[in-house]
């Protein structure tokens, strides 16, 4: 213990701590905030910090491990009467402990900021552990490569982009990183246990490499069980490799909570729990749908999210927070009530101005819901439909809006089926 | 110094051979030919863009391996004693920068051009630019193996703020604008300023030019403090 301290106080990584707590922070912060106030979101969102200082601590381990080579005290390593993983063990752990406070620091400032919005409940374990196991395991890493390395030079920047490219390589299609969790998704036990041993198992082969580094020269001890370990080692290595590449994807949909938390009101919006922050707008959005004039348009009686319902894919999504990813759901679920069932008209230019009218009608629907124009910053929208028009449309009288609307709905409920 | 200094390649070969002459002779080619290699390699990584992910080729982020290797060259296995060194010394260096940064740049750029095009060429050229400057900066702050932190820490916001909003890349995002962004060239002028800046100033110039700033001390000091000057201050009486 007295020696973790030591190294504690002398390493080279007090000196880059501050700046990975920085990058934590800004990775953290420095895009959209709509996690802050949903447990998973919130879980995934701190996780994904580790995917940037992982290759800057596999830099930093490397040169730290280094330093056997660099002040020429290998020798002395071995001549120890130490078994070689004690001195190992304490520089990585000390390494370590500074990576995986700076990343303590992200996930602490996720869980304060989120706790004012979000209900019962805390971070999910299963996305912190997946951004630790990264830690872990570039850590890890680092000082495997910069303890056998003799170059203290191209062994640090190695590593850094080595690892850098592998994880950008592998990282999305192994599932070494989520960008979002959504609570229709959960990580799966076994798939997060894999990575975490993959993690373990690089841990071990680092500690280990001392035996390794000693080329050319014959060690004072025979060591027979760490060669064994080493070989153990690297059998597990490719069993987990292998796991993660073929086995089970990382997340999986759970099953629906027995009661979601629905609004009071009609009509009824009901969430996953963990969504309870956009209830209040949801219930705005369904509120300002049911003030449309019932001669003219039927609102369904509850609005979904997704994963809720019998059918898992029906129900609104909500993307990155934004509400604007909620209304064409809502507007579509309005539509389906309020016109005729869809069949394909009798010719191609009757067809062409159904559609034409669908799909106008949904995009005022949407706007409706959310009381202004589709915003700039969500792009896209159905084909042949003038985002601006609808825009202005909203903008004027509800008489107007309405006769607007009856001649669609009209048009819809007119085309006779083929 | 009773020596006249010939500046024959014997004499280049002992300048090198305390200054990593086979990773840099071996370093530059190799990270050169890899960039022709696997410069296309797109690496998918989180960003704070609204889709949530950025795809990233390789080839924009090999300059910096480049440079670290063309920089860290100018650490030497005996600096204790090249610190007393002559201006001679001093211009070895300078040519040696010099010409490993010529030779990285055409080494790169062929390779790029021959594996792409030119206009890409310029691109990673343009990145070496930048990041040779920081590297120069770096290395004077933290010492010649350290040279890669500061390149290395550009990595976070060139990936993860290269894009706003809207998806468009950002005007300082010189791995991203084209070949031909005034802007990107403008920092790789600062950039390669401050380095050339950070170069010249040697441990014994800085006092030199500071000496007029501290009035404690009468008289400026003229020479470079060698070994023997420090010692003598060390063990000289304390004021």
């Amino acid at each position: 213990m007295r020696i973790f301290w030591t190294e504690v106080r002398r390493s080279p990584l007090r000196w880059l701590f501050p700046v990975l707590v920085c990058i934590d922070l800004a990775a953290l912060f420095g895009r959209n905030t709509y996690w802050i106030g949903v447990w998973p979101q919130a879980s995934a969102a701190a996780q994904i910090p580790s995917l940037f200082f992982g290759p800057a601590l596999a830099a930093s381990a490397a040169w730290a491990a280094g330093r056997a080579h660099r002040y020429s005290f290998a020798e002395q390593f071995r001549a120890s009467a130490l078994p070689s993983w004690r001195p190992e063990i304490a520089l990585l752990a000390c390494t370590l402990a500074y990576g995986m406070l700076a990343y303590g620091v992200g996930v602490a400032a996720a869980a304060v900021v989120s706790l004012p919005d979000a209900g019962p409940g805390f971070l999910w374990p299963g996305y912190v552990l997946l951004g630790m196991g990264n830690v872990v395991g570039c850590t890890a890493v680092g000082h495997a490569i910069g303890r056998w390395s003799r170059s203290a030079f191209m062994a640090p920047v190695c590593c850094g982009i080595g690892v850098f490219v592998l994880l950008g390589l592998f990282g999305q299609s192994l599932g070494l990183f989520v960008l979002s969790g959504h609570p229709q998704v959960e990580v799966v036990d076994s798939a997060l246990a894999t990575r975490l041993m993959l993690a373990v198992a690089i841990t071990g082969l680092a500690l280990l490499v001392p035996l390794a580094a000693a080329k050319g020269t014959k060690r004072w001890r025979s060591g027979i069980m760490p060669r064994l370990a080493a070989a153990g080692i690297c059998v597990g290595l490719v069993v987990v490799t292998y796991e993660i590449a073929l086995g089970a994807s990382l997340q999986t949909e759970r099953a629906a909570p027995a009661e979601p938390l629905c609004s009071g009101g009609t009509p009824r919006v009901c969430v996953w729990p963990e969504d309870r922050k956009y209830l209040p707008e949801l219930e705005k959005m369904a509120n300002r749908l049911a003030s449309l004039p019932s001669d003219r348009f039927k609102v369904p009686a509850t609005f979904m999210e997704s994963g809720l319902g019998e059918d898992k894919y029906a129900g609104f999504q909500i993307i990155e927070g934004s509400m604007w990813s909620v209304s064409p759901n809502m507007a579509s679920s309005v539509l389906q009530e309020t016109v005729k069932p869809y069949c394909p008209a009798a010719n191609q230019a009757a067809e062409d101005r159904q559609m034409r009218a669908i799909f106008e009608l949904t995009t005022w629907l949407e706007a409706w819901a959310n009381g202004a124009g589709q915003p700039a910053s969500v792009g896209g929208g159905p084909p042949g439909v003038d985002l601006r028009q609808v825009g202005a449309l909203i903008k004027q009288p509800e008489a107007t809006q309405f006769q607007w609307a009856k001649q669609r709905i009209d048009q819809i409920n007119g085309t006779p089926c083929a | 110094m009773g020596r006249p200094v010939h500046s024959g390649g014997r004499t280049v070969w002992r300048f090198l051979r305390a200054h990593h002459p086979y990773g840099t002779l071996i370093g530059i080619p190799a990270v050169a030919a890899a960039d022709g290699v696997a410069g296309s390699w797109n690496l998918w990584m989180p960003s704070a863009y609204a889709d949530g992910m950025t795809v990233v080729p390789f080839r924009h982020f090999i300059p910096i391996v480049l440079a670290a290797i063309v920089v860290g060259g100018l650490h030497s296995s005996m600096s204790e004693i090249q610190s007393t060194a002559t201006s001679v010394l001093r211009r070895y260096e300078v040519g040696y920068l010099v010409c490993a940064a010529t030779a990285a740049i055409v080494l790169l750029g062929v390779a790029e051009a021959l594996a792409t095009s030119a206009a890409s060429a310029l691109l990673v050229i343009r990145g070496f630019v930048v990041w040779i400057g920081l590297a120069l900066l770096s290395g004077r702050l933290f010492g010649w193996l350290t040279n890669w932190l500061l390149p290395v820490l550009t990595v976070f916001p060139l990936v993860y703020y290269s894009l706003d909003d809207v998806g468009e890349v950002r005007w300082w995002n010189w791995t991203g604008q084209p070949s031909g962004d005034a802007a990107s060239w403008l920092i790789a002028a600062t950039s390669l300023a401050a380095g050339a800046a950070a170069f010249t100033l040697t441990p014994w110039r800085l006092p030199r030019m500071t000496a007029h700033f501290r009035p404690s001390q009468g008289v400026a000091p003229t020479g470079r403090p060698g070994v023997l000057r420090h010692r003598a201050r060390r063990i000289g009486p304390r004021r």
